[in-house]
């Protein structure tokens, strides 16, 4: 399993558009993807999961991506992070 | 047969009832023996879903706009999610139940979460999965609504949601009647932008309307006629026709603007909240933008709008406006607009309370993002900067020397800065009645009639109990508004209202009279506006203005003024 750990740094958060982007990538893998704010754990391929996360700037969230492309999954997602989702 | 309503959008419309009634939706327990069948039954119903989707996304972007359609896609990305679908194949294989039974348990677990969520962007996509549900449970069910109808059809119905006002052909709708819904509820604003007559809140029964009658709505007074005779059918055609010429004679010189016969002029402006339809309010004749309300850009969301996305709302604005003024008033957030992230705390009197310019004086570092992205913006229009909610000279000088520090760092780094007017609302009394030491700092005045007049009078305007006091034809308000006016003449800075009151034809001779520059206002109100104006001298509103404030109370002064509008047309 791979984990990694980030504080969100894009201005708005994870809502609507930037969650959208997220369930997308995660989606495009086999491995399953988990997000975690605290002690809330959702599933990363869903969309109503990751908007319930309400994560907002500045907020710590942790990625554990687990199956056969779970180094490739987590580039993509690492990838997205970095970009602040093209925002 | 006469029944009453509410006008929510214009008109007077000729046509057939059609009373659409949803049918009744089974999601009780049914026990299921053969639970795969019924997960490849949820499947069927998600990919019909989705298929009907795609389609109202299509229809709703070409018939209504973009930002509408995305609704429906997100509605698309619920029926994708594999919590959502997996919740209900569980319930399925687990309680060994019906599929409809599975969505609606399912609907009411995810409802739950997101309303109890803190968050009121969050609350609000709990009406999204009830819609999408519904859509999925109907699809199941193989129930389908029938709103393939006739032309010249008046609809009859509870309430329009989106996804039924997307299914619709407006092209054969003649009205909407609903039992339900105000002013600023979906159909309402739908049949307002599709110019469709329609009135709400009708009581419909049984036995006074079935679908086939013959209907007159009088969108204009508020009324529904089933079956009418052939006298009341004559007296219609009459009044639609005029209600065509009047609106035709309004539209004449709507574009220009707008001299009183003896040459004052008046500049009559629009409310904007948003860089939405833009082309449409210059269509509808605005000289400009005399308020534009910049909390919304702060509304619906989980963080502030940075520089950058601020800067691009003020610039697409001022690009389509070009040399026509506009004023972009900072956020006026507290009061009745809640914000989440701001984390504001619960208060007594949120209308006295921490609110506005006190926000942003408090809250400086929030405040200079929306000064750069102003000033930044600047150069790409004619920009009047205004500041809500002003109390004291303390802190109109506190406001410019934020604005000054953001212009000197702004200057550090290069950035262009165009030219700008600086003005401020007046919507408290203490500042009316001192309105000429406020005039020396600023180059305008916009008279907010709706604050003012709740402070003036101390009641509170959502109170329905005291709607008979709240008047704007106090003769206390329209004193202090005639005293602005006059201490912005002395000072030689021009002064403007932006209220409700400020769209009330009978106060039009008033305005003129004390010397008012300029009249903001919603958009649709603009031709008839201008109108008037036109068939006003200036000369001779100062007896008006002399008898107006002679009166006592402000049903003599609406008396008055009724009358003598009427005597105008």
């Amino acid at each position: 399993m791979e984990r990694y750990e980030f504080v969100l740094e894009n201005e708005h958060g994870l809502h609507a558009r930037p969650a959208g982007l997220m369930v997308e990538t995660c989606s495009g893998y086999n491995s399953a993807v988990n997000i975690s704010k605290g002690e809330v754990k959702v599933n990363g391929k869903s969309m109503l999961g990751v908007l319930m996360l309400a994560a907002s700037k500045g907020d710590s969230l942790m990625i554990e991506v687990e199956g056969e492309d779970e180094a490739e999954a987590l580039v993509a997602i690492k990838q997205l992070i970095d970009s602040q989702f093209d925002e | 047969m006469k029944i009453k309503g509410i006008t929510t959008s214009k008109g007077i419309a000729f046509g057939t009832a059609f009373m659409l009634v949803k049918k009744h939706v089974d999601v009780s327990f049914k026990a299921c023996t053969d639970t795969e069948g019924a997960i490849t039954e949820l499947h069927v119903a998600i990919k019909k879903s989705k298929d009907q989707l795609k389609a109202i996304v299509k229809k709703t972007k070409e018939e209504i706009g973009v930002k509408e359609s995305k609704i429906f896609n997100a509605h698309s990305l619920i029926l994708d999610d594999p919590e959502y679908v997996k919740s209900i194949e569980n319930i399925i294989s687990k309680e060994k139940v019906c599929v409809a039974y599975a969505v609606e348990q399912t609907r009411k677990m995810f409802e739950a979460m997101f309303l109890g969520m803190d968050n009121s962007y969050m609350r609000e996509r709990a009406a999204d999965i009830n819609d999408v549900s519904n859509r999925l449970i109907r699809a199941v069910l193989n129930i389908e609504d029938n709103i393939d109808v006739p032309a010249g059809t008046i609809l009859i119905c509870e309430d329009l949601e989106p996804s039924d006002t997307a299914a619709l052909d407006p092209a054969k709708i003649a009205g909407i009647i609903t039992e339900k819904g105000g002013e600023t509820s979906h159909s309402a604003i739908i049949a307002k932008s599709l110019a469709i007559p329609a009135i709400s809140n009708v009581k419909i029964d049984t036995g006074n309307v079935e679908t086939g009658d013959q209907l007159i709505l009088d969108a204009i007074e508020g009324v529904l006629i089933v079956n009418p005779t052939g006298s009341e059918l004559t007296h219609y055609q009459n009044i639609k026709e005029h209600f065509v010429k009047e609106q035709s004679i309004y539209n004449v010189g709507m574009l220009d603007r707008v001299n009183t016969l003896d040459g004052y002029e008046i500049e009559i402006s629009a409310n904007i909240a948003s860089v939405d339809h833009l082309k449409t309010i210059l269509e509808q004749g605005a000289d400009g933008v005399g308020l534009f309300r910049t909390e919304f850009l702060y509304m619906n969301r989980n963080s502030p709008p940075s520089v950058e996305e601020q800067y691009n709302a003020y610039k697409t604005a001022l690009q389509a406006f070009g040399d026509k003024p506009m004023v972009i008033r900072t956020f006026d957030i507290g009061g009745d607009k809640r914000i989440d992230y701001l984390k504001l705390e619960d208060e007594m009197n949120p209308f006295l309370g921490y609110r506005a310019i006190r926000i942003s004086l408090d809250r400086k570092e929030l405040f200079k993002v929306q000064i750069k992205a102003l000033l930044m913006a600047s150069p790409y229009g004619n920009l009047k900067i205004m500041f809500p909610m002003i109390s004291s000279i303390e802190e109109l000088l506190q406001t410019r020397e934020v604005i000054d520090s953001v212009k000197t760092e702004m200057e550090k780094e290069n950035i262009p800065i165009g030219e700008y007017e600086i003005g401020m609302m007046v919507e408290i009394p203490a500042v009316a009645v001192q309105a000429d030491k406020f005039a020396k700092y600023v180059d305008f005045f916009s008279i907010g009639t709706n604050d003012l007049l709740q402070y003036t009078v101390a009641v509170d305007r959502m109170n329905e109990k005291l709607n008979h006091l709240y008047s704007w034809y106090h003769p206390g308000l329209l004193e202090m508004i005639k005293m602005v006016a006059e201490a912005g003449e002395r000072a030689g800075i021009w002064v403007g209202i932006c209220g409700e009151a400020a769209a009330d034809p009978n106060l039009l001779p008033f305005y003129v009279g004390i010397g008012i520059h300029e009249l903001s206002m919603s958009p649709s109100k603009i031709a008839e506006i201008k109108w008037r104006l036109r068939h006003l001298s200036k000369s001779e509103q100062g007896k008006v203005v002399a008898h107006v404030l002679s009166l006592e109370t402000s049903e003599q002064i609406k008396r008055y003024l009724t009358t003598l509008e009427k005597s105008i047309q």
